[in-house]
């Protein structure tokens, strides 16, 4: 729309494929989470994150091997810890989000959306990064 | 637009928006919900109004290869309607029609929106992957 396929991937600094990954899993989830909110399946909020946590698990595991099939490249270390980094805030949000969904913890939403701002906040930098 | 001033407008709009959402959710403003999706509405506009100038000038100029035809313009034009008109039945269920409006009827255009940007994604990651291969065979 506003962006094509390549522009994002330069911009975000993942792959298409993660891309896919992270679209597949929110539309799966988007099922899950209508179906348990209309009362069609009884589940947990945890088993309706499934989706969501698989993807963050399998985008996780392909930053490792491609850290593992580049480590002589000195820049593979900074590009391990960006994308690390940005599954890890995007975990800890799915995890609070769930906490907070099952009333196990009383967090308000500021703070459930905590990793979210500082997440947006780095892919802020790093367009203008990649454009300087 | 250069892609700076994009990526800018579109992390800013979706910063305004999650604090926007924030303080709704949390019950620190008493805002309409039309009112929390304002920097929505203004990204979808600045989308359409983006689409419909290269839209103008590839009708006024002669189209090369490089640029995205135009079918694939109306596409992206039809997934923004689809993203605005999910938007407009979540507020109205959120804010007036709350036991009236299921929820499976506000999620089918999210549904459609998603389905044909997987879609579209699944298709670059093909053009990608074939290309890929393509260089490693000469």
């Amino acid at each position: 729309m506003l962006f094509k396929l390549e522009e994002i991937l330069k911009w975000i600094g993942i792959t298409a494929f993660e891309v896919w990954l992270h679209l597949v899993s929110v539309f799966v989830f988007s099922f899950l989470a209508v179906f348990k909110y209309e009362g069609l399946i009884h589940c947990t909020w945890y088993e309706a994150f499934i989706p969501l946590f698989i993807c963050d698990g399998l985008c996780a595991y392909f930053v490792i091997i491609v850290y593992i099939r580049m480590y002589r490249d000195r820049s593979s270390v900074i590009r391990l810890l960006s994308s690390l980094l940005s599954v890890v805030l995007l975990f800890v949000f799915k995890v609070l989000l769930c906490q907070k969904l099952s009333k196990e913890k009383i967090i308000t939403y500021s703070e459930v959306m905590v990793p979210l701002f500082a997440l947006v906040v780095i892919v802020m930098f790093r367009s203008c990064h990649n454009n300087s | 637009m250069a892609i700076l001033h994009r990526s800018l407008f579109t992390c800013f709009s979706l910063l305004a928006f999650l604090i926007l959402l924030a303080l709704k959710l949390d019950k620190k403003v008493k805002w309409n919900w039309f009112l929390v999706f304002i920097p929505m509405w203004i990204f979808d506009a600045v989308i359409v109004i983006y689409i419909t100038f290269k839209m103008i000038a590839q009708c006024k100029n002669r189209y090369n290869s490089g640029q995205v035809s135009m079918t694939r313009k109306v596409c992206y034009m039809s997934f923004v309607l689809l993203k605005m008109s999910f938007q407009v039945i979540l507020c109205m269920k959120l804010e007036y029609y709350n036991e009236e409006i299921s929820m499976y009827y506000a999620m089918v255009p999210f549904w459609m929106f998603f389905i044909f940007v997987i879609s579209d994604v699944s298709h670059g990651l093909w053009r990608i992957a074939t290309r890929d291969i393509s260089m490693c065979g000469r």
